[in-house]
C-alpha cells in the first residue's frame, strides 16, 4: 500500500478529530489503516499517543477484520469466567498484557494476541489461559508469564 | 492435537466390547489432556496388541480428576485420576495385562455422584461420538415409542402432567408451551434448543451438548412431533466448538441410521432471525428431560421434586469447592445438600461466603441462606433451578467486585446485542467508584435505586438480579469499601495494602528489585518497608517473595 503521508502527520489529525482515550482508539486505527499503516511500530505510536498502553491497541487492532494479523497462529486467550475471575484471571490479563505488548517486534505486530473470553468449560483448572488451543491451568501471574515463555521457545 | 483431529481420528468403536479402556474426552478432560494420554495407550496398543477397546466418554462429573481413564473388563469397573501419558504404559502392563491394579493411581467414586441421573443420565457413560453407545442404553426409545404408539396430543398430556417447566427464570410450563404452540394457526411452527445465556461462568447446558448430544436431538424431535414443528434448531454460542462438532456428528448419525427421517431437518448453529412466528424455545436441559418422560412415564418424572418444581436440577459446580463439574440433585433438595453433599464439599482450608447460581441474572446468596431449597418456589429465589452454573466462593472473593465483573459483562451483551446499555454503564461506572475507594454512601444508595428500578424495567429485567441480591446480602462488605476504604477480601487493587512481615523477612531485597515505583526500602539482611504512598499495588513483590514475608491487607 502506498503510504502518501507520514505517521505522525496522520495521527496528528486524527487525534485532533477523535481525540485521546479509549473511545477514540477504533476510528484513529482505522484512519491509520487507511493511510497504510498496520505494523506493530505504528501502533506501538499508537498507543503512545494515545496515552494507553500497547495491549489494548493491539487487541483493537485484532479484532477489526482488516487489521487483523494475518498470522493469528498466537492466540492467547485467558478465560474470564466466573470460576476464572475469582481465582484470580484479572491480574493474569492484566500483567500479560504488559507482557505481551512488550515483546519484540516480529513479522506482524500480533505475534501474539491477547484475548478474553467467557468459560472454556474446565473450571477445575481455574484459573486457565489457551494457547493456540492447548490449556493452561492452575495458573498464577507469574506461572502464566512462564508459559508464554515456553511457547515462545517451542516457536523458535 | 487439535478437536478435529480428534473426531477424525476416532475409532468408532463403541463400548460395548467385552475389554475396554474409557478416557474421558469432553472439555475438561481435553483440557487436562486426554487427547495425550489417548495417543499414549493407542500407541502401547499398536505396540503389543492387546484384545481391547480403546474408546471415549463425555464428562462424568469429576471434572478435578480429569484425566480420567476408566478400565471395565471380568475385574469390574476401576478409574484412574489424574492420568499423563507416562501412566499408561504400567497401567496398562500390570492392569489390563497382569490383571494387577495399580492400587496408588486408583479412585473409588464417590457414590454421592449421579445419585439421581435424569440431566445426566448418559453423561460420562457413554461415547459422544458413536450412537451404538447411545442406542445400547436405550437412546431414541422414547422417540421410537411416542411416534408407533403415541399421538401428538398424548405427548402433550404427558409432558403436562409430568410438571416439567422450563430451566430458567421464565420457569414456564413446558408441556402448555408446547400445546400453546400446537394449536397455534400460523403456519411456519419451529422447535429450538438455544444454550445462549446472559452468563459468563459454567453452563450444565455445554456439559449435556458435548457428553449426551443425542439426546438434546431426541427431545427435540419429540417437541416436533408433538407440535407438528415444520424446522428445528439448536443453538450453540460461538466457543462451544466441541458441542456444536458432537451435535452435527450425531445429527449425521441419526439420519445415516433413518432415525430422523420424516422429522425436520435439524439446524446447528447461530441464527439471528427466527424463521417462524410460532415456536418453542428451551435450554438443553429442558430439551433432554422430555425423552426420559415420555421413556419413563410421567408419574415417575412427578414423583421427584416439589410441588411447583417437579424433577431434578442438573449444575456445572464450580469455584471453592472439593469436587467439581456436574452434579444432579432432585428439585427440593436444599443448596447445603447440594453443595456439601453431591458436590462433596468444600475444598481443604476452605470456608463457604458465597454461592454464586448462574450470572448476571442469577443471584449471590449469603451462608445464612444455604437451607433453601433448590426449586422455582425457593426461598432463594427462582435463580436456585433456573441456572446452570453454581459457582462456590470462599473469603478470598469479594462481592463488590464480582458485581462489578458482572455488570462489564452485561454492558457488552447489551451493547452487541443492539440494546440499550446506558443503565448497565451507569451502574459498572458506580461500582468502580466503590471498588476504587472514591465511592461514598450517596453511590450505594444510587446503586440500590438502579438495581430497583433496572428490575422493573423491561429492557434490563433481570440483568440486575445479581447485583441486587449482593447489596441485599453482602451489604456490610460494600459499607467497608465507602467507610473504610478497605476491600476485606483483598480483591480490589486500591483497597489493599502491601505489607512486610518484619518477622518472616529475610532482608534479601528481592521486592525492592521488582518494585518499579521504588516504593519499598531497606538494608540487606534486616526487614525491609513498603512505603504506602508512593506503592501502586501492583502485586510484583508479593509474587517475588520466597519467604511469603509480603501480605495483603
Amino acid at each position: 500500500m502506498s503510504r502518501t503521508r507520514d505517521l505522525m502527520d496522520v495521527l496528528g489529525d486524527a487525534l485532533k478529530k477523535h481525540g485521546r482515550g479509549e473511545e477514540a482508539l477504533g476510528p484513529v486505527l482505522e484512519e491509520i489503516r487507511i493511510e497504510g499503516y498496520t505494523s506493530k511500530k505504528s501502533l506501538q505510536q499508537v498507543a503512545k499517543s494515545l496515552r494507553l498502553p500497547k495491549y489494548l491497541v493491539y487487541r483493537a487492532a485484532a479484532a477489526c477484520e482488516e487489521t487483523k494479523p494475518q498470522d493469528s497462529r498466537q492466540v492467547v486467550k485467558v478465560c474470564c469466567g466466573t470460576a476464572c475471575h475469582l481465582a484470580g484471571s484479572g491480574a493474569i490479563v492484566r500483567s500479560l498484557g504488559e507482557e505481551l505488548s512488550s515483546e519484540p517486534a516480529s513479522r506482524h505486530f500480533s505475534e501474539r494476541t491477547l484475548e478474553t473470553g467467557t468459560c472454556l468449560g474446565c473450571c477445575s483448572m481455574a484459573p486457565v489461559v489457551q494457547i493456540d488451543g492447548k490449556v493452561h491451568g492452575h495458573l498464577t501471574v507469574d506461572t502464566a508469564k512462564r508459559v508464554i515463555k515456553q511457547h515462545r521457545r517451542h516457536d523458535d | 492435537m487439535t478437536i478435529e483431529a480428534e473426531l477424525s481420528g476416532n475409532e468408532g468403536k463403541t463400548m460395548e466390547a467385552l475389554k475396554k479402556i474409557v478416557v474421558g474426552f469432553g472439555t475438561c478432560g481435553l483440557a487436562a489432556g486426554s487427547d495425550e494420554v489417548y495417543s499414549a495407550f493407542r500407541q502401547q496398543l499398536d505396540k503389543s496388541p492387546v484384545d481391547v477397546a480403546l474408546t471415549k466418554a463425555g464428562c462424568g462429573g469429576l471434572c478435578h480428576k480429569e484425566v480420567i481413564v476408566t478400565l471395565v473388563d471380568g475385574l469390574g469397573k476401576r478409574s484412574y485420576a489424574n492420568v499423563t501419558p507416562d501412566m499408561v504404559p504400567r497401567i496398562l502392563q500390570e492392569d489390563m495385562i497382569e490383571g494387577e491394579p495399580v492400587e496408588e493411581w486408583l479412585f473409588e467414586e464417590d457414590p454421592g455422584s449421579g445419585a439421581v441421573g435424569i440431566v445426566l443420565r448418559n453423561s460420562g457413560e457413554i461415547n459422544p461420538e458413536n450412537i451404538g453407545d447411545f442406542l445400547a442404553r436405550g437412546g431414541y426409545k422414547a422417540l421410537m415409542k411416542a411416534v408407533s404408539r403415541m399421538n401428538p396430543e398424548s405427548i402433550l398430556a404427558e409432558l403436562e402432567s409430568s410438571g416439567l417447566r422450563s430451566r430458567d427464570l421464565r420457569g414456564e410450563r413446558t408441556g402448555e408451551e408446547l400445546r400453546a404452540v400446537a394449536r397455534s394457526r400460523d403456519g411456519a411452527r419451529f422447535v429450538a434448543c438455544d444454550m445462549t445465556r446472559a452468563d459468563p461462568g459454567p453452563s450444565i447446558d455445554r456439559v449435556v451438548a458435548e457428553s449426551d448430544p443425542h439426546s438434546i436431538i431426541e427431545g427435540l424431535m419429540l417437541a416436533a412431533y408433538a407440535t407438528a414443528a415444520e424446522t428445528a434448531f439448536i443453538r450453540c454460542p460461538e466457543d462451544y466448538e466441541l458441542a456444536k462438532r458432537r451435535l452435527r456428528l450425531a445429527v449425521g448419525q441419526a439420519n445415516e441410521r433413518g432415525i430422523l427421517a420424516g422429522f425436520p431437518p435439524v439446524e446447528i448453529g447461530v441464527w439471528t432471525q427466527i424463521p417462524g412466528r410460532a415456536g418453542w424455545v428451551a435450554g438443553a436441559e429442558t430439551v433432554v428431560n422430555i425423552p426420559w418422560i415420555i421413556g419413563n412415564g410421567a408419574e415417575a418424572f412427578s414423583a421427584l421434586g416439589t410441588a411447583e418444581s417437579k424433577g431434578t436440577k442438573a449444575f456445572y459446580v464450580a469455584g471453592q469447592t472439593a469436587r467439581c463439574g456436574p452434579v444432579e440433585v432432585a428439585m427440593g433438595t436444599t443448596l447445603r445438600s447440594t453443595i456439601f453433599e453431591a458436590a462433596g464439599g468444600m475444598k481443604a482450608g476452605s470456608s463457604l461466603k458465597a454461592v454464586q447460581l448462574g450470572g448476571p441474572e442469577g443471584a449471590c446468596l449469603p451462608e445464612s441462606l444455604l437451607g433453601a431449597r433448590v426449586c422455582f418456589e425457593s426461598e432463594a429465589g427462582p435463580s436456585t433451578a433456573a441456572s446452570g452454573g453454581l459457582v462456590v466462593a470462599d473469603e478470598s472473593a469479594c462481592v463488590a467486585d464480582l458485581a462489578k465483573f458482572y455488570m462489564s459483562y452485561m454492558e457488552q451483551w447489551f451493547l452487541e446485542r443492539g440494546g440499550e446499555s446506558a443503565a448497565m454503564t451507569l451502574i459498572r461506572e458506580t461500582l468502580e467508584r466503590i471498588t476504587n475507594g472514591e465511592g461514598g454512601f450517596e453511590d450505594l444508595d444510587r446503586l440500590g435505586r438502579l438495581a430497583a428500578a433496572g428490575g422493573s424495567s423491561s429492557t434490563i429485567g433481570p440483568a440486575v438480579n445479581q447485583l441486587r441480591s449482593t447489596l441485599r446480602y453482602f451489604r456490610e462488605e460494600y459499607e467497608r469499601h465507602v467507610v473504610e476504604k478497605h476491600c476485606p477480601a483483598a480483591v480490589c487493587p486500591k483497597l489493599i495494602f502491601f505489607m512486610v512481615d518484619e518477622k518472616t523477612c529475610t532482608g534479601c531485597g528481592v521486592c525492592r528489585r521488582v518494585c518499579e515505583p521504588k516504593a519499598i526500602s531497606g538494608k540487606k539482611r534486616e526487614p525491609y518497608r513498603i512505603d504506602q504512598s508512593a506503592c501502586t499495588r501492583c502485586g510484583e513483590c508479593v509474587d517475588a517473595c520466597e519467604f511469603g514475608a509480603v501480605i495483603k491487607v
